[in-house]
């Protein structure tokens, strides 16, 4: 891939990032006063001006924005307003857990969605295919958060096989993986399914058939290789998209993410933590879809010598 | 073509318009069809189980830890997800079609600026975005109709470009050039009539997702605000009861799963009986 396109996606990403720290920024600055939340109810107004003096927000917004991407670039957030720890400290402290959880989540989804979908493309019309059609219909039409609270009531509290909420081992990350999984599986099913018909439909699977090969390697070899690009990119997507999702998931089972954080602080106007989290959130959705964009070259290689 | 036909070549779509029938008839009627307001308390009948674990006629539902009829506050649940579910909807696509339209139609570096900045903003789950702008704007159900619109223009927008890049070339938008009609009034009379229908089985499928955004939205406590019931916070306040009292979240749930797979049985089923083709490519 030339260089050129190479830098021109970084420095679209780059705005991206800006763009969207911007407008949290303004949406943040402008709907409510942190100094008001973090005065005492007794604080006169020269307590709060010195507040206010003393987290820069008595300066123009634009200005504060340029401080605080200037900051920003360098890793510094400011401090959390309520608990005086370093802002990009406490988030990053998360990261892991939620990247663990929404990493799990597409890996489920992958794992059991893409075999779904070919066998229902393989097995086209049949008793089979509208199985995985009804599950992917049913997957795209059920709460992650109420399956996650079904899936507790099933497998923790009744049967007792899986911990209720936490962070301690495999089996503590198997029923929030599972819930968070459960639309992208319905998605990767449904869209590897048509992919696959379509794919199927090709001359070259009719030659690469009459040529005697197995079913098998026809499918997988001829057929899934191409019906890939679609799935990566939806996959790659999508990661960050669990990420997100993995907000809610994570208040249901109490898992020490990204998403608690974000959440508490978003409800209390934490704002050095909610830019944080939003910048380091951003910055991997950004990043997901520049690596699937490169990824692309390798699956097609029609990209690398630039045919269209 | 007579209904008994469609019946038989798409029963999702009977089924998922039953379905849809069904809840918008429930959502409007809600104060007709409830048997309790759904805010009366009354402490001495909290937490009575559903007729068939034991419970009576008067509250076939059960109640909740409040003494307040669970069926009832279905009933207007419905309600709250059938306005925010519609007019997010109308929101986004008021938006999207607007900005679609608009680069579409004139092209050049202003419809590379609009749809760079959907790119931008797909790079954000838009749940989140959702959560952010409730929080900072408030909750309550304006606040997430608006949120939940602002959150998911883009889908609408590049739809409805796509659609507009199509038709801008053609002889009438031509012909309607030549006459010196103004951008305006090709765009009002010629371009959106002509990019209309396909963009209305799209939104069919945009209202499931909008009805569960809400109930995630309320269920973190930043959608509805209780004691106005909505799916999502029925679900949130009886979270704490799901040993002792599952049905109490079992119930909220299963609705708005019934009608999100409506809604999308629905949608899967007209797209297939306006495009054929697609039948067999999307499941």
């Amino acid at each position: 891939m030339a260089v050129g396109l190479i830098a021109r996606r970084l420095l679209q990403a780059a705005a991206a990032l800006l763009v969207v720290l911007l407008v949290v920024f303004v949406c943040l600055l402008t709907t409510g006063d942190p100094v008001e939340m973090l005065a005492p109810p007794e604080a006169t107004e020269r307590d709060k001006a010195m507040i206010r003096q003393a987290y820069g927000l008595d300066r123009p917004l634009l200005v504060q924005f340029g401080v605080f991407v200037w900051r920003a670039a360098r890793g510094d957030f400011g401090r959390s307003l309520f608990s005086d720890r370093s802002a990009l400290g406490l988030v990053s402290e998360r990261l892991p857990a939620s990247l663990e959880l929404a990493l799990a989540s597409t890996v489920i989804a992958i794992v059991v969605g893409v075999p779904l979908g070919i066998v229902a493309a393989v097995r086209r019309a049949t008793i089979v295919d509208q199985l995985v059609i009804g599950v992917a219909l049913l997957g795209q039409s059920i709460a992650s958060f109420w399956l996650a609270l079904m899936l507790i009531l099933l497998f923790a509290v009744s049967l007792h096989w899986l911990p209720v909420s936490g962070r301690s081992g495999w089996a503590s990350l198997v029923l929030p993986a599972v819930a968070l999984s459960f639309w992208l599986l319905a998605l990767l099913a449904r869209l590897t399914r048509s992919e696959m018909l379509e794919v199927l439909d090709q001359d070259y699977i009719r030659t690469a058939r009459a040529k005697g090969m197995g079913s098998a390697v026809v499918v997988v070899r001829h057929g899934l290789r191409n019906a890939l690009i679609p799935l990566v990119t939806v996959t790659g997507v999508s990661l960050g998209w669990q990420l997100g999702g993995a907000v809610v998931i994570e208040t249901v089972f109490a898992w020490p993410g990204l998403g608690t954080t974000l959440l508490e602080a978003v409800l209390r106007r934490d704002y050095p933590v909610v830019l944080a989290g939003v910048a380091v959130l951003s910055t991997a959705f950004v990043t997901i879809n520049l690596l699937v964009d490169f990824l692309y070259v390798y699956i097609d290689p029609r990209i690398r010598v630039g045919a269209p | 073509m007579k209904i008994s036909r469609i019946a038989r070549r798409s029963p999702q779509l009977v089924w998922g318009a039953v379905i849809v029938v069904v809840f918008v008839a429930v959502g409007t009627l809600a104060p007709v069809i409830a048997s309790h307001d759904y805010d009366a308390q009354d402490l001495s009948l909290a937490l009575k189980p559903p007729l068939w674990a034991g419970g009576d006629l008067a509250y076939p539902l059960g109640t909740d830890e409040f003494g307040r009829d669970t069926l009832s506050r279905l009933i207007y649940g419905a309600r709250v997800s059938l306005v925010v579910g519609f007019f997010s909807v109308v929101v986004a696509g008021l938006v999207g079609i607007s900005i679609g339209v608009l680069g579409g139609y004139r092209g050049g570096h202003l419809d590379a600026l609009l749809m760079g900045i959907a790119d931008v903003q797909y790079s954000f789950p838009y749940i989140l975005l959702a959560i952010i702008i409730t929080a900072f704007w408030g909750a309550g159900l304006v606040n997430v109709i608006i949120a939940l619109g602002l959150a998911s223009w883009m889908t609408f927008a590049r739809a409805a470009r796509g659609s507009t890049l199509s038709v801008r070339e053609g002889e009438y938008v031509m012909a309607a050039r030549a006459l010196g009609a103004r951008p305006a009034r090709i765009v009002l009379r010629h371009v959106l009539p002509n990019i209309v229908a396909p963009l209305i089985v799209f939104t069919t499928f945009q209202i499931p997702s909008r009805i569960l955004a809400e109930a995630t939205l309320s269920f973190v406590g930043l959608g509805i605000q209780p004691p106005v019931p909505s799916w999502g916070n029925m679900l949130a306040q009886s979270r704490g009861y799901l040993l002792a009292q599952p049905w109490l979240v079992a119930l909220p749930g299963l609705a708005l799963t019934v009608v999100a797979l409506g809604v999308n049985q629905l949608g899967d089923g007209l797209r297939d009986l306006l495009d054929p083709r697609m039948k067999h490519h999307v499941g």
